[in-house]
């Protein structure tokens, strides 16, 4: 438990090159590394890959047939960390989140670029985060749970 | 309407006779009357925009001390959270010197709190809380914005777009969270040291993720308490459709433990023990991660027949033509996610969110508030499904005639 708790830890920061709008990285050795802490499945036209975190939190990295990450789901006790989540979509994000604010249990953010819808409270949060323009033919936005 | 829209909150500004400034009034000036009177386990709640002209959001005064002394302060504007565990304050509103927590590997104890639209970081201290007659001593609490420890460790800061750590960004002068299970983050953080959770800092820029004991944990303050303290009552009347400028109603501490907090007639609704969340059949769907908050200022859940806003000041909230009249079923939910119980069923209304804020611009009640919501199975009952209901929290492993939490009843 503890070990795998380690490699979790560390392999986290390498697996977060597989970041929205960025090329899927080596998820295959990372997912044998992991010990089956990653879940792959092919759905046809796109993969999903699952990672447990060390909190407890799955997230969920979906990838067209071109390898590029095109949305990233999670659900969970912690909110991943999402400056590695969004790479470089996060200073939009932050921005956008300042100019429209309801209350500390939804975040629904959506530009020409990109979308992240989150909600839950304490102990419980789940998202995703999509770039609309990069949504293979056929995938609709209810499979990115 | 300025925790829904800064710009809109902004013409609120303008037109209202005060803005700013104050904390939450308790007496408000809507037509809500005179409140219950309160007795030693009844504090006043109030629903009136508080310090930050927030929207269907629950305040009430607290007292903190510093522990073991008669070095108290009274502090309004602090939000009422069945969504989260322990109280929260904004450090520029607090003026006692209030001791920090020592962290189990040296250093003191520093807190990172990811809500999903910011992040709250500050350390943990030690308060005396004394709220209605209730009395809870040395309870840890998290200090926000404090400017001892202004570094925010950057698995923090990536928790989240922005920092919440004054009372304009967070909407409050802190916040009270007496939701269902105890501490805010529980057993994960006694055993394994989470990214942006909690922290030792050796010197106020350096710091580490850190395990923290549930002792040590931010903490629901209800469980102080000598005798009230397996759970909470919010009971706020009925208010009309077309809303009010200020609502006024109470929290009752403690349930089946004095004649004014007994449970007659509600449904108790086990709520799953690792998330909280109960279930809603909703429109012939069962949504399995549904959860009751009075920390959500709407109610949100999808309902692809109910138009919503063009406003881009609205996304995501409803915009129906007239006034729509729903209803559901909520149920309790296993540790498995599948619903238990019969569950008793809620009828609710959505209404206009752009035309109520230009109709009633002052209104900071909005009963009809509702938006659409992440996901396919979740249904948040917001603080509208408080009004005009009397809804009980069960405290996990706290024993009620009406069974052991965490529960919720209504």
């Amino acid at each position: 438990m503890l070990s795998s708790t380690v490699a979790l830890a560390a392999l986290w920061p390498c697996l977060a090159s597989a970041t929205l709008g960025e090329p899927e990285s080596s998820v295959q050795t990372d997912s044998e590394r992991l010990q089956g802490s990653i879940k792959d499945s092919d759905r046809g036209n796109y993969r999903v890959h699952e990672i447990k975190l060390p909190s407890g939190t799955l997230v969920r990295e979906y990838s067209g047939l071109d390898g590029q990450v095109f949305a990233v789901a999670w659900n969970g006790p912690f909110i991943p960390d999402m400056r590695q989540t969004l790479g470089s979509y996060f200073a939009s994000y932050a921005a956008a989140a300042k100019s429209k604010h309801a209350d500390h249990r939804h975040l629904q953010i959506e530009l020409s670029d990109l979308v992240v819808q989150a909600s839950g409270h304490m102990r419980a949060w789940s998202g995703r985060a999509y770039l609309p323009q990069a949504i293979p033919a056929g995938v609709t936005i209810g499979d990115l749970t | 309407m300025k925790r829904v829209l800064r710009g809109a909150g902004l013409l609120i500004c303008l037109s209202a006779i005060s803005c700013g400034g104050g904390g939450g009034s308790l007496t408000g000036s809507g037509p809500s009357g005179t409140g219950p009177t309160p007795s030693s386990n009844v504090v006043s709640v109030v629903v009136n925009g508080g310090p930050a002209d927030s929207v269907n959001t629950l305040f009430t005064t607290i007292t903190v001390c510093v522990p073991g002394s008669n070095t108290c302060q009274t502090i309004d504007g602090i939000q009422i959270d069945t969504g989260s565990y322990g109280l929260r304050l904004l450090a520029s509103v607090v003026t006692l010197s209030l001791p920090v927590s020592a962290a189990s590997g040296g250093g003191s104890l520093l807190e990172c709190t990811p809500f999903l639209d910011g992040y709250s970081w500050g350390p943990v201290a030690l308060v005396d809380l004394q709220v209605s007659g209730e009395t809870a001593s040395s309870v840890p609490v998290q200090l926000i914005g404090d400017s001892r420890f202004p570094t925010v460790p950057s698995d923090c800061s990536s928790s989240a777009p922005v920092a919440e750590d004054t009372v304009a960004s967070f909407g409050a002068n802190g916040i009270l969270g007496i939701g269902p299970f105890v501490q805010d983050c529980g057993s994960t953080c006694v055993t394994t040291a989470i990214p942006a959770a909690y922290y030792s800092c050796i010197t106020e820029s350096t710091c580490t993720n850190t395990t923290v004991a549930l002792a040590s944990q931010v903490q629901n303050p209800v469980t102080f308490f000598s005798v009230d303290n397996n759970g909470s009552i919010i009971s706020l009347p009925n208010v009309a459709s077309g809303g009010a400028a200020s609502l006024t109603g109470s929290l009752i501490f403690g349930i089946d433990t004095q004649s004014n907090n007994q449970l007659s007639g509600q449904t108790v609704l086990a709520v799953d023990p690792d998330s909280g969340f109960i279930t809603t059949v909703f429109s012939g769907q069962t949504l399995s991660s549904s959860f009751i908050d009075s920390g959500s200022n709407g109610i949100y859940f999808n309902d692809s027949n109910i138009a919503t806003c063009t406003d881009s000041g609205f996304t995501g909230f409803y915009c129906p033509a007239g006034t729509d009249s729903l209803s559901a079923t909520l149920q309790g939910q296993n540790a498995d996610g599948t619903a238990t119980g019969t569950g008793a069923s809620a009828s609710f209304s959505v209404t206009n969110a752009e035309t109520v804020s230009q109709v009633s611009p002052d209104f900071t009640v909005l009963p009809g508030l509702a938006g659409t919501i992440t996901g396919s199975g979740t249904f948040d009952w917001g603080l509208p499904f408080f009004y005009g209901r009397k809804i009980a929290t069960g405290i996990q492993g706290y024993t009620t005639s009406a069974g052991t939490g965490p529960y919720v009843a209504f």
